[in-house]
This record gives structure tokens, sequence and C-alpha cells, in this order.
């Protein structure tokens, strides 16, 4: 095989993932994340991550809330350490670490719509499932060393956006983003989506003042320039796997829903370092040469949650012990989900 | 006595917290006289202290000012101009 076919690959996966569908699922997932980021009070959800709060609450809410506080990877790992060490501690924390990542908005929505509606919701309830008997499991085995803690974060910072504009501006923009993947005909998309649009702008400007829509957009730029590099190099690659990866070779390993293809996919995926989203593209490769459904959730829930940097960090921070501890169970508990989701829908 | 501003970040570096600092010592280039501007990892001892959880947040003389953002420089400006004033 001629460096010329594989880069000719790399260019056409390019081709078909920049086609307008998808970029029209990205731009308004971006403008979402980007409002998360910049407009939303995260401070009222740290509250619940408190060495006070309620054990069941904080469980619950460190399992979902991935999808208003980690808009970006980087921020994970020090809100991991800080519920850690100054709150709630080791089960909530690493409720957190697994799900987050994985629940992201952007990654939700680029997983439905590459890989499709059902492992893109596979993908977010098994996340969170598991995130929650993880911290409890985690939670259980350490449990004598769960003593009291740093202080906790005194926050002392008001928040001075009305909820409800909050709210509102998130609806908007999220019924943008899921009417503009359901409505395939371009005149309707023009007739509901343009006066959808139009609303959004003018709300936007009647409830924002200039710094906030300054940090909206600002956020919603750096995001994009952050991530969308990162990934037009991914699908590159993807389109090269296609093109060196034996077919055999993926569906040997891969293939089926076997608990070794699982096993073997939730475990390649906790070692790869996947920049965010470039799971979509590299996992849709691999499933077009034969990777079995039940492995591609294993490995879109076992990927971005672990990587080798970030075992690194989180040994530093919760020592050897904790971290080995976690990182096995992650790579079993996404077998599962894997091997479950594999053999009951997936069949 | 000095206005002392603490910069946490993550680790790896990111690149929001990079810039967190660089409005600090902006706005300390500013200012003048009488600022410190201190850069701490969040998981360090000194982040415990506060209870960081996001990152960058901006300590201004043990007191969270901002968290989970880089301040403008005009905002961070005027909080630590209220607290030289306080002293």
């Amino acid at each position: 095989m001629t460096i010329e076919v594989l880069l000719m690959a790399g260019f056409e996966t390019l081709k078909e993932y920049l086609a307008l569908h998808v970029l029209m699922c990205l731009v308004p997932a971006f403008f979402l994340a980007g409002a998360v980021a910049s407009l939303f009070s995260r401070e009222s959800v740290l509250r619940y991550f408190g060495s006070d709060a309620p054990k069941c609450i904080s469980y619950s809410v460190a399992s979902v809330s991935g999808v208003l506080l980690a808009v970006c990877s980087c921020t994970v790992l020090p809100l991991f350490a800080g519920i850690y060490k100054r709150g709630a501690g080791i089960g909530p924390a690493t409720t957190f670490l697994f799900s987050a990542p994985a629940i992201n908005l952007l990654a939700i929505v680029y997983t439905a719509k590459i890989l499709g509606f059902d492992i893109g919701a596979a993908r977010a309830v098994a996340a969170v499932g598991m995130s929650i008997v993880i911290g409890l499991v985690m939670a259980m085995v350490f449990r004598s060393e769960d003593k009291a803690k740093v202080r906790a974060m005194t926050l002392a910072v008001e928040n001075e956006i009305n909820p409800a504009h909050q709210a509102g501006l998130f609806a908007l923009l999220l019924a943008i983003l899921v009417l503009g993947g359901i409505i395939d005909a371009w005149m309707w998309r023009g007739l509901v989506l343009g006066p959808l649009v139009i609303l959004t702008v003018y709300v936007s400007v009647k409830w924002f003042d200039d710094e906030q829509i300054h940090d909206w957009m600002y956020e919603t730029w750096d995001l994009t320039k952050k991530i969308f590099p990162l990934l037009l190099v991914g699908v590159f690659f993807a389109g090269m796997i296609l093109q060196l990866l034996p077919s055999d070779l993926v569906v040997r390993f891969v293939g089926g829903n076997s608990v070794q293809s699982n096993l073997v996919a939730s475990v390649a995926a906790a070692l790869m370092y996947f920049a965010t989203l470039t799971e979509v593209p590299i996992i849709d490769s691999l499933m077009k040469l034969g990777m079995g459904s039940g492995p591609v959730l294993a490995m879109l829930l076992a990927g971005p949650a672990l990587s080798l940097p970030n075992m690194i960090v989180i040994g530093r921070v919760v020592g050897l012990k904790k971290a080995t501890v976690y990182i096995i169970l992650t790579a079993i508990m996404a077998t599962i989900a894997g091997f479950v989701a594999g053999n009951i829908l997936w069949r | 006595m000095d206005v002392i501003v603490k910069v946490f970040g993550s680790e790896p570096p990111c690149a929001k917290c990079k810039m967190a600092h660089d409005v600090a010592r902006k706005v300390q280039e500013k200012i003048g006289e009488g600022i410190v501007v201190e850069k701490y990892s969040a998981f360090s001892e000194e982040g415990d202290k506060y209870g960081i959880m996001m990152t960058p947040t901006v300590v201004v003389q043990d007191e969270i000012a901002v968290v989970g953002k880089v301040p403008s420089e005009k905002k961070l400006e005027e909080i630590i101009r209220s607290k030289m004033k306080g002293d």
C-alpha cells in the first residue's frame, strides 16, 4: 500500500465528516457548550459535592453533572481531586471521574450523530449507571480511609444571572440542536430553525449584558479552537486505520459480543489517549471493519474515562492503591456494560 | 501590606489557567507596587487550604474571587483595588 493511498483515505474520510449535516449538529453543540461554560452557575452544583451534603444526593449529582461541568476534559481532574480531598470523598469523586467525560454534551451529540442514536443513548445511560456502581464500590472498599477532609470550598462568588434566563437559553439551544438533527428536508429546516435562531439571538441580547455575551462567544470560540483541529486529525487517522487495519484482525479481537471482545476493547481503550471527541471517528472506523456493538460501547466508556496521562494524575491524587482499584474496576465495568448491552440491545 | 493574588491552575497545565495568570500579571504591572502574584497547582497543599475545585481559581487576599474562568482585567483590577483600600 502506498503513502498516497493512505493519505487519500484520510482525506476522503475528512470530506465525509465535514459534510454539511455533520457540521449542522456540531455548530449548535459548540454554542450550547460555550453557553454552559460561561453563563451557567456551576457554584450551585458544586455545593452538592461538599462533605456535609447527603451521600445519595452527592452520588446522583456526581453522576449527571458532567453535562454541566465537564465541557472540556481538562476540568475533570481538578474537580475530581476537589471532591475527593475537600468534599464528599472517594465515592462521589470516582463517580464523577467516570461519568463526566462520557456524558459531556458534545460527546453525546456527536456519538449519536456518527455512530447512531442507540449507541449515543446507550453511552449516556451506561455512563451514568456504571459511574454510580463504581463510586459505591470504591467507597465500600476504602470506607475506613474516608475520614474527615480538609475544609470544603467556601464559595463567595455571586451569581448574577437569572436562573430562568439560563434555563430558557438552554432550552432554545437544545431545541435548535435536536430539531436540526431530526429534520431532514432543507425547506423545513429553514422554516423551523430560522425563526428559532432569530428568537435565540433576540432573547440573548435582551437577557444578557455585553460582557456575558462576550464571555459566551469567547468560550464557544475557545472550545472550537481547542477541539476542532484535534478532531480533524482524529478523523484523518480514522480514515487511515480503515486502510491499514486488516478487517479479519478487528473481527478476531473485537468482533461479535463475547466477553473476550468486550474486555479487549475496554482494556485497549483504557490505555489509549483520545482527545475530546476523537474517539468517535476512530471507533466508527473500527465498526466499519467489523467491531461488534457491545465492544463499541465498552470502548466508548473506558476510552475517555481512562488514559495513561490521566492515570498518572489520578495516582498522584488518590495514591497507587485506590488508583489501581479504580482503573481495574473501570475496565471491568465497561466490559460488563458492553457485554450486557451487546447481548440484550444489539443481538 | 501587599495584596496577595494566588492563581490556581490544573495539572497537566491548561490554557485558561495560564491566561488567568497572565491577566493577574498584567494587572500587577498596571497597578505597580503593593501586589504579589503567586501561582499554585490545584492539587497542592495550598490548594487544600482554599478547597479548590475548579481551575483557574483566583484568590485575592485569602478570598476566592474567580472560579472556573479567566477573569477580565477590569474585574480583577476592581477586586484588587477594593482590597487595597480595605487595608
